[in-house]
């Protein structure tokens, strides 16, 4: 492994680390090894899904693999950085219907954390192709034309730290004292 | 320049004039030309073919054409894209870039830095009408075609997207100009060529409308994402030598190998069932599936591959008993490729494929 490629994956490593602690939508798995080349990432957020002949669009839970080619610095090939791992009836323009397969323009040595934002964003459909001839699901795409009132399905950010509520009556100190 | 050996990559423009006048001077043995494309009518504009040319891969009929002009040069035709060929048939004496790719120039700069083979790289802009020609040194300390590259420039390479279905635009570059960088080629490729080669990279840019032109040195970058590193390439037996001789045959110095990868390829470890999840051991290069099954044995629904089932590195300690007998071949290994053999303690050993059954280390 060359210097340039072992510096990047320690610094995505540290990303991950940072993400994971900063978010409550979000948990990343990363691979062997002390400098991981791939990550398992995994979304708890609203998305749509077509289950028969019906779209709904509901909470879920989303995971998208990343693997980090030898000479990802210099080449990014999205079929190869980018594995879409389910739920597979996911309903979407830019994920393939029952396939391993999801389109998001990456460019070479895009970092980690950018990936993970910008399939967030993917998955509540913040960012969307409303165009057939760029879309791997068509049927997915003219649905979105018809309900882009509705986008993103999910509007919390992915950064955030969760919201304790302490209120009287709403939780108990351990040992039971209020 | 007698009986060199001359790689020449993308036979458009440029490339179809290089070739002829390649071989109307002396000193060229063997020629091998790639190129994955067939001409079309709308080439017959631009470039140095004729009409029965037409509906033929672009390697064919110029190698047909060459044979006719030198029959003593051995000229190698192999219709597939630089990236998909066996990486040791680049190890001449000089690489010719005539293509208009910049994946395709990047690859070709890197595997000339690996190798040790000078890089001499053409390109042309329609307007204004501008030829360049770019030498790359072989010297690791010499500038690589990334080290003037910036994110932009990586930003705007080719890539193959699931989704994309954008044809790609024919080039109007017109048939003169290419036939003057092709001419500047030449000169260039002489002077890599001469006794000692370049030690510096330089390039020359030609306004051939005015007769200026400007010549470079070219400096390497520091912050070069491509690490500039030399590989001295060995021998190991055929593609039927299996990856159990390979670990136990092939003592490299005295650690034995702990890893293999075939430079420049992704091996498949899994195709998975996109209905039941059924996973499918592979072991295959990715780029060339051969005749594998592509349809699940449980339930026939058709499998797939996905990025985080490849690999880049084969580590031995994650193979299966039985896959210890499977031959390279087995696995879309072919004749000279380029393997690293990866020593328990991480140094690191290139060989290439050679012919022929494996005879033992």
């Amino acid at each position: 492994m060359d210097g340039p490629t072992k510096a990047f994956l320690a610094n995505a490593a540290a990303e991950a680390a940072d993400l994971a602690a900063s978010s409550d939508l979000l948990h990343i798995q990363p691979g062997p090894g002390s400098l991981p080349d791939r990550y398992l990432i995994t979304y708890c957020c609203n998305g749509v899904f077509k289950d028969g002949a019906t779209v709904n669009t509901r909470l879920g839970t989303f995971a998208l693999g990343i693997w980090f080619p030898p000479d990802y610095l210099r080449y990014a090939d999205p079929q190869k950085v980018l594995t879409w791992l389910g739920p597979m009836n996911v309903f979407h323009p830019n994920i393939a219907f029952g396939l391993p397969v999801v389109c998001l323009r990456i460019e070479p040595a895009q970092r980690l954390g950018d990936i993970v934002h910008a399939a967030y964003d993917l998955v509540r459909y913040a960012k969307v192709t409303m165009d057939e001839r760029d879309a791997l699901n068509p049927e997915a795409c003219a649905w979105a034309r018809d309900h882009t009132a509705e986008f993103p399905v999910d509007r919390r950010p992915l950064r955030r730290r969760q919201v304790v509520i302490r209120s009287r009556g709403m939780m108990k100190k351990e040992g039971g004292a209020q | 320049m007698d009986g060199k050996s001359i790689t020449v990559a993308g036979l458009g423009t440029i490339g179809s004039y290089l070739v002829e006048l390649l071989l109307r001077r002396s000193g060229i043995g063997r020629l091998l030309l790639v190129d994955p494309d067939s001409y079309s009518e709308s080439n017959l504009r631009n470039q140095h073919i004729g009409r029965r040319d037409v509906g033929r891969p672009k390697v064919a009929a110029v190698a047909r054409r060459l044979a006719e002009l030198r029959p003593d040069v051995e000229v190698i035709p192999l219709v597939s894209a630089v990236e998909k060929m066996p990486l040791g048939l680049l190890r001449c004496d000089a690489i010719l870039g005539c293509t208009d790719s910049r994946a395709s120039r990047r690859y070709l700069s890197e595997a000339a830095v690996h190798l040790g083979v000078p890089f001499v790289d053409a390109g042309v802009l329609a307007l204004p009408a501008l030829a360049r020609v770019t030498i790359y040194a072989p010297a690791p300390e010499a500038a690589c075609l990334q080290c003037s590259w910036s994110p932009e420039d990586y930003a705007q390479q080719e890539q193959t997207y699931p989704c994309s279905r954008a044809a790609s635009p024919s080039s109007g570059t017109p048939a003169w100009l290419g036939a003057i960088a092709a001419g500047m080629q030449v000169a260039a490729l002489e002077r890599a060529l001469r006794a000692g080669g370049p030690d510096v990279s330089q390039e020359i840019v030609l306004d051939p409308h005015s007769g200026r032109s400007i010549e470079t040195k070219l400096r390497r970058h520091n912050g070069c994402r491509f690490e500039h590193r030399r590989w001295t390439v060995g021998k190991v037996g055929g593609v039927d030598i299996t990856l159990g001789q390979l670990l136990g045959g092939t003592p490299v110095g005295r650690a034995r190998c702990a890893a293999i990868r075939v430079e420049h390829h992704a091996v498949v470890l899994d195709r998975i069932c996109t209905t039941c999840g059924r996973r499918v051991r592979v072991l295959r290069l990715a780029e060339r599936p051969g005749r594998l099954r592509t349809t699940c044995k449980g339930c026939g629904a058709a499998t797939a591959v996905a990025g985080m089932n490849l690999t880049a590195e084969l580590q031995f300690a994650d193979l299966r008993r039985g896959e210890l007998r499977r031959t390279l071949k087995a696995m879309g290994v072919a004749e000279h490729d380029i393997l690293a053999l990866v020593c328990a303690d991480g140094a690191e050993h290139h060989v290439e494929v050679g012919p022929g059954p494996d005879r033992g280390a």
